[in-house]
């Protein structure tokens, strides 16, 4: 336009003067529009820039930065889209408002308008009384959207920082969305921040990850809030970092959780931190095990868990004699070193097979044992070891006898031997005192009783505990050199058929030769053998031994004859029964139907199910089971038809009393009615006069034994038995 | 009949703001300066069809007129450009035929206002 655009040029504002106020850019060719616009805008507190094209527009924008845009659709040069487009690419435009002027109804140049990026339109001819207005409005939405966009950057960073994701679980669909953070956390690609509530829990290391789950399905299914701390196992970074979830439900009108809100926090430091701090308070600095305050906890606890669960267990208080001398002699370093020695054999002592991991986080490597134990050394050289289960007060006494040992031998301090020797004073639970002082207290009155009797041993602080403890351990010893050196010895008891009167075979029946005190009976130590699992190796020997005399009168032509041997549920639970069965069938060669299993009832009062299995590896064997003690338990009938039995044998109290009692000759004669019915054989034991036998054998039981024929004999006394029998009780009578 | 509506103009004296040069003479200065001008290149254009040409110039100067009042003129520009969107040249030969006279009788009666309040 020559000549005359450049006069009118005078009239435009192509500087800011002030940036106090709002910067609008007003872009047209037509400089009236910009003449008459320029008022209104100025008149409500706004810096007004001018621009007559598009490509001014553009240059005008990168210098000036205003805070909002006017702009003409149709401009010559560039018009206003092409503006726009330009505009909007550079990083500083990307949020500018800008109003487009359009023609009336030009809806082609409306929409074009939007796809550059023009935030509103408006028409011509303009209003120039309004525009204000619009413009005012169009700055106040950027400014909120300014502000949210703020807050939405210092959230992230914040959230960043803090290491701090969030999520949203809907229930229903069950997908996750998670942001950034979470996927940072839990090793997901950056760009996917969608998934489902299985692929966060299956970055939960394996130990809890169940734990986690039935947590979070808890949560939901009652709605409530939840938190839980948890390690992360993945690749690489993420390997093993602690994380914190929390989570917050939505619920329907119904109460029902429809989705689940939550972030996940990384507390690996504060976790590692409050660990350190943990481990600084409740241990010890010398010897790395636990000190007084994490005994003091420990045996709360174990209180806590006695009380519940109606169990035993031991305070062990020792101190090591003669420390002071070494302390003295070699100096406090070399004193160190003997506690530090002295805590390793403690530990080791009551270590079992499942230490648990636990990585050293601090400087003190806390000593590990079993999870229910502690050993804490309480001060100077005095230590506490808490036996959190026993079963017996002599569990105590078996480890204050291995820790005596134990700490007894000589140790190296310095390059010079250094022996050291324990004295050990034992509380037990709940019968030396029920709270910790009084356990504390009596554990150490009797270290110093021990330490009157002599030194390098141990002292229960009951006398009777003391001597019942003593007593049973030393039994229990002699009990197990007794099965190593052959002091058992087998009885035989003859059983015989009742039609016949032959002998068909033997029960066999443990005795124990003891050096001092002659034979034992079973009475007397088949309950210490099943405490303390001796009963396996006894059982073993009891196989062994009586499946080869079997064999041995049949080589020597004495007969054929079946053995009986009673079985302990412990040899089920703790042994492998089937497996030893079959080793003695092997040793001796036997026909595994010529030994008799019996078992009592209890064997199946609380697993029918494992019961039955058993007694079916056993059929397979190819040997008899009997049921002994058949009518004193609790569930006799109904179970009796699922299992795989060939005999039943009656208690002895109802034999004993039938002849006199109607009651008992009715129960006898309800079991061999019942037992033929089932297809079993019935077996009477305890036969000792002639009215039980004759009412027996009116009966129909089919085999007896008891004194009326013969009492349990020695194998010597049972084959000349053997030679002599000639039946005289089935001859009487009928 | 007047080319001129006289409410346009107080509608301009109304943006008028205190103790700023007089906006409407502004006005009227740019539009007599720049008219015809723009009405040249626009029949220039015509006559070399440069429709993109014709468009553009029309549309500015339908603005202008119409905030001067000058809707009889803004309306013939309005006309022009739809034409020339269109690619209507034939349409576009005819409504520039005698816009020049158009033209300056507006800018006359203008320029008549102008020394009438002045």
């Amino acid at each position: 336009m020559g000549s005359s655009s450049q006069v009118n040029t005078q009239a435009l504002r192509g500087e800011v003067l002030s940036r106090d106020k709002p910067v609008v850019l007003h872009v047209d060719d037509d400089i009236a529009s910009l003449l008459m616009a320029e008022s209104p805008l100025m008149d409500a507190g706004f810096e007004v820039l001018h621009a007559s094209d598009g490509m001014q527009a553009v240059e005008q924008f990168e210098k000036h930065a205003p805070d909002l845009i006017i702009m003409d659709a149709v401009m010559p040069k560039m018009d206003g889209f092409e503006s726009i487009k330009q505009i909007r690419s550079s990083s500083k435009g990307l949020h500018t408002p800008i109003l487009m002027i359009t023609g009336l109804d030009d809806l082609e140049s409306i929409t074009r308008a939007y796809d550059e990026g023009a935030t509103d339109f408006i028409t011509k001819p303009v209003n120039f009384f309004i525009l204000p207005y619009r413009v005012q409005y169009m700055l106040r939405s950027k400014n909120t959207a300014d502000e949210l966009r703020a807050s939405q950057a210092r959230l992230d960073n914040a959230q960043r920082i803090a290491r701090l994701g969030h999520w949203e679980w809907d229930i229903a669909t069950n997908k996750v969305h998670w942001s950034r953070e979470v996927a940072s956390l839990f090793g997901f690609d950056q760009r996917r921040l969608i998934g489902n509530m299985g692929d966060l829990i299956n970055k939960v290391d394996a130990a809890t990850r169940s734990d986690v789950q039935m947590q979070t399905d808890l949560a939901v299914e009652t709605a409530k809030a939840f938190s839980l701390e948890f390690v992360i196992t993945g690749k690489r970074e993420n390997d093993g970092l602690s994380v914190r979830l929390e989570a917050e439900p939505k619920v329907d009108k119904n109460g029902r959780c429809i989705q689940m809100i939550g972030t996940v926090q990384d507390v690996t430091k504060s976790a590692t931190a409050q660990k350190e701090m943990h481990d600084l308070a409740y241990y010890d600095l010398v010897t790395g095990l636990p000190n007084r305050a994490q005994l003091s906890e420990s045996l709360t606890q174990a209180l806590v868990m006695s009380e519940r669960l109606d169990n035993q267990f031991a305070l062990l208080f020792l101190d090591l004699d003669h420390f002071k001398q070494v302390n003295d002699t070699l100096g406090h370093d070399a004193g160190d070193d003997l506690l530090q020695q002295v805590s390793q054999r403690l530990a080791g002592v009551l270590r079992e097979s499942d230490v648990l991991g636990r990585p050293a986080a601090s400087e003190i490597t806390p000593v590990e044992i079993a999870a229910q134990d502690t050993v804490a050394r309480i001060g100077g050289d005095e230590f506490v070891v808490l036996l959190g289960d026993i079963h017996r007060p002599e569990d105590a006494a078996r480890v204050a006898d291995r820790i005596a040992k134990s700490i007894s031998a000589p140790y190296s301090i310095s390059d010079v031997e250094v022996v050291v020797t324990t004295t050990i004073g034992i509380s037990v639970y709940p019968g030396d005192g029920r709270n910790a002082e009084t356990l504390m207290k009596h554990a150490d009155v009797a270290m110093y009783h021990a330490k009157e009797n002599g030194r390098n041993g141990y002292q229960f602080y009951s006398r009777h505990i003391h001597e019942q403890a003593l007593s049973r351990f030393a039994m229990e010893k002699e009990l197990k050199t007794a099965i190593e050196e052959d002091q058992l010895f087998l009885l035989y008891q003859p059983k015989l058929d009742m039609k016949s009167g032959r002998t068909v075979g033997v029960e066999a029946l443990v005795r124990w030769n003891h050096p001092d005190r002659g034979s034992i009976s079973p009475v007397d130590f088949i309950s210490l053998a099943e405490e303390t699992g001796l009963i396996i190796p006894l059982g073993q020997w009891v196989l062994k031994e009586s499946t080869r005399q079997v064999q041995e009168w049949i080589d020597k032509g004495l007969g054929t004859f079946s053995v009986a041997i009673n079985c302990s549920p412990v040899q089920f639970t703790r042994g492998n029964m089937v497996a030893d069965i079959e080793e003695a069938l092997n040793l001796s060669g036997i026909d595994p139907s010529l030994l008799e299993i019996e078992l009592t009832e209890n064997l199946f009062l609380n697993n029918i199910e494992n019961g039955v299995a058993l007694l079916n590896s056993l059929k397979r064997l190819g040997v008899q089971i009997a049921i002994d003690d058949f009518g004193t338990g609790v569930s006799s009938l109904s179970y009796l038809k699922h299992l795989p039995v060939d005999r039943l044998k009656i208690d002895q109290s109802f034999v004993e009393n039938m002849h006199t009692d109607v009651g008992d000759a009715a129960i006898v004669s309800a079991i061999v009615t019942l037992g033929h019915n089932l297809g079993l054989l019935i077996v009477a034991e305890g036969v000792e006069i002639a009215q039980q036998f004759e009412i027996l054998r009116r009966y129909q039981c089919n085999e007896v034994q008891g004194y009326y024929f013969s009492y349990p004999l020695t194998c010597a006394k049972f084959e000349q038995w053997v030679h002599e029998y000639e039946g005289p009780q089935f001859k009487t009578g009928t | 009949m007047s080319e001129i509506d006289q409410k346009a103009l107080d509608n301009v004296r109304a943006l008028q703001r205190a103790g700023t040069p007089d906006l409407l003479g502004r006005i009227v200065d740019l539009f007599v300066a720049q008219t015809p001008e723009a009405i040249a290149t626009i029949k220039t254009s015509v006559k070399t069809e440069d429709l993109d040409s014709v468009r553009v110039y029309a549309h500015s100067v339908k603005s202008s007129a119409a905030y001067v009042g000058a809707q009889n003129f803004s309306n013939r520009l309005a006309n022009i450009e739809k034409a020339a969107h269109g690619g209507d040249l034939a349409q576009c030969q005819v409504l520039v035929a005698d816009i020049d006279q158009h033209a300056q009788s507006v800018i006359d009666e203008l320029l008549a206002l102008q020394a009438k309040v002045a």
